[in-house]
């Protein structure tokens, strides 16, 4: 070998590490190599040194063994211990870590369970905002101009409910739409108001003034006086007004006190009248049929079983009219309901400082009452969720402790 | 040492490391004798504190222990378990703050203890090559060390290091060449002095 390959060796021929074809060359190489050689002398004497120190260094103390046994036997008893591996990183933990476990596990159920019980209607919500809003008008028909349902009818442009929506407007139907428009209409109206007043007998005085006025009655009185302080008087009216001075009226009843909230239905009965007429003219055809048939016939059996149809018959009829006559007389008079209300509360002086204080800590106390069964009812929920969020917690303790080791 | 008896007491020691993966206290004991000594020189000359150096042999110990399941039989014992000591006395080397600590620990080593004498080379001599020691780096020491007092062969250093045989080499080359600059320093000052 030439001596670039044996200078490397030289190291490990003193340390004695070499196999036996390497020492042999090695050994061919320093017979001639003075270089070599004192390579070799230099790291015999490293090598000396070395050893030296180590023989001259102190040992380790006999607690270096007494303290590893100890660990050692602590380990074997870890490894023998068979509480489950969540439990052990419990007991590891110090107060801190636990109270620092419990806490994030707490705040992680909250934010699962605040998601479960909100989530969806977070999710309803947005949706039900992308929609578009329909206003709920109770009408079939369009109804006539001049009206009040026909103002108001001007005033919306939202559409009406699809399911009496008209198809696409042509020409044609516009037509259709007048024409029938111009005809008589059988429409069945009622009106709905509520006011703020200043004094209730005075506005019911007054309200009935108004019925009369406009040759109608009040149907129906409810006066609700006030039991004790802070309520406030309250009284309800039916109004029935023919229908041709219904719009009248209803201005009128506005102008009595403050209109809170004013609704107009208009009902179309129309078909329902035509059809009761319709089914009544044939019923009536039919009860003298049955007469006719009654008096031709001289057979007993013949005529007793006519009779016994002929009654039902005649029930229908009674029933029929009976409707009739109740539907006509709806559509020829409009009922107004008025709602009204005295817009002090009794005992209108303004509650001294003991009252207004009393009444604070009455809202404090029911608040605090409001917010702990809040509370108890999302500690319920949570204890609900258990199943979830202790699987999820004992999952990430495992977890931790395996990456831990 | 023989090569044949180094190879029944790898095996034994191999036996050994098995019994100790079983949890077999006995064997761990008698293990733990044959290794405390080595261990704890070999991170003493590399901490060069004596009782980081014992905390060390420490958790060398408890490493064995522990790891004993996953000494597979790829390497030899006494470089697996000298690899283990080798790591953490880097490791513990990284993480304390370098040099100043060091000199103090030169201060600390005993070095009037009276031990055998070494006829290759004179007492003078000896602590030159100790002082050149001192200022060689971690790794340079680490394969003096074991070549020259552990008496380890290039693969076997390179197992107990981590790194490609030709590293042991190299680094063994460089070391020598770094311990003699060292020494050719420290002999000048001397000779002024």
């Amino acid at each position: 070998m030439s001596h670039a390959k044996i200078a490397p060796l030289l190291p490990w021929y003193v340390n004695g590490t070499l196999d036996a074809g390497q020492r042999q060359a090695v050994e061919s190489e320093l017979a001639h190599c003075a270089e070599c050689r004192a390579d070799v002398a230099e790291f015999e004497r490293v090598s000396a040194a070395l050893q030296d120190i180590d023989a001259r260094a102190p040992g380790p103390s006999e607690f270096v063994f007494s303290r590893t046994m100890a660990r050692i036997d602590d380990l074997a008893a870890q490894a023998a211990d068979t509480t489950p591996a969540a439990v052990r990183w419990w007991r590891g933990l110090n107060d801190w870590g636990q109270a620092g476990a419990v806490a994030s596990v707490a705040a992680a159920a909250a934010l699962l369970t605040f998601l479960a019980t909100h989530g969806s209607q977070i999710v309803e919500a947005t949706r039900q905002a992308g929609q578009p809003q329909y206003v709920q008008f109770e009408r079939t028909q369009p109804a006539a101009e001049g009206t009040v349902a026909g103002a108001l009818n001007k005033t919306m442009s939202a559409p009406a409910p699809p399911a009496a929506a008209p198809a696409a407007m042509d020409a044609a139907a516009v037509q259709r739409v007048a024409a029938k428009v111009r005809q008589q209409k059988q429409i069945v109206r009622t009106g709905e108001i509520h006011l703020l007043v200043g004094d209730v007998e005075k506005a019911i005085a007054e309200i009935g003034r108004v019925a009369r006025r406009y040759d109608g009655s009040i149907a129906a009185l409810d006066d609700r006086t006030p039991q004790g302080a802070g309520e406030r008087h309250a009284a309800s009216m039916t109004v029935s007004i023919p229908a041709p001075r219904f719009d009248a009226a209803m201005e009128a009843l506005a102008a009595v006190g403050g209109v809170q909230s004013r609704t107009v239905k208009a009902e179309d009965v129309t078909d329902q009248i035509v059809d009761g007429q319709a089914r009544l003219r044939n019923l009536r055809r039919t009860e003298s049929d049955m007469l006719k048939i009654m008096d031709r016939s001289g057979k007993i059996g013949d005529v007793l079983e006519v009779e016994n149809q002929l009654s039902s018959v005649r029930e229908q009829i009674e029933q029929l009219d009976a409707q009739l006559k109740s539907t006509q007389a709806r559509v020829a008079y409009s009922t107004i309901a008025v709602q009204m209300e005295d817009e002090r509360p009794v005992g209108g002086v303004e509650p001294g400082p003991g009252a207004q204080l009393r009444e604070s800590w009455r809202a404090a106390v029911e608040s605090v009452k409001n917010f702990t069964l809040g509370l108890v009812a999302r500690v319920m929920v949570v204890v609900a969720f258990a199943p979830y969020w202790l699987g999820l917690a004992a999952l990430g303790a495992f977890v931790w402790y395996r990456l831990r080791r | 040492m023989s090569s044949d008896s180094r190879q029944s007491q790898d095996q034994r020691e191999a036996t050994l490391l098995k019994l100790v993966a079983a949890q077999d206290r006995a064997a761990f004991e008698a293990l733990f004798h044959a290794y405390e000594r080595k261990v704890f020189r070999y991170v003493l000359s590399l901490v060069r504190e004596v009782d980081v150096a014992e905390e060390l042999t420490d958790d060398v110990m408890v490493e064995v222990w522990r790891g004993a399941q996953r000494f597979a039989g790829r390497s030899k014992p006494s470089t697996w378990i000298l690899g283990i000591a080798h790591h953490k006395a880097i490791d513990a080397l990284r993480r304390r703050r370098p040099r100043v600590v060091e000199l103090h620990a030169v201060a600390r080593m005993p070095d009037d203890r009276p031990g055998p004498d070494s006829a290759a080379i004179t007492d003078r001599e000896r602590r030159m090559i100790e002082a050149g020691l001192e200022t060689l780096s971690a790794d340079h020491r680490a394969v003096l060390q074991l070549a020259f007092a552990g008496g380890f062969s290039q693969a076997e250093i390179a197992a107990i290091v981590g790194c490609p045989v030709n590293t042991v080499k190299t680094r063994t080359f460089y070391a020598k060449q770094q311990l003699r600059k060292a020494m050719e320093r420290l002999g000048m000052r001397r000779e002024i002095s």
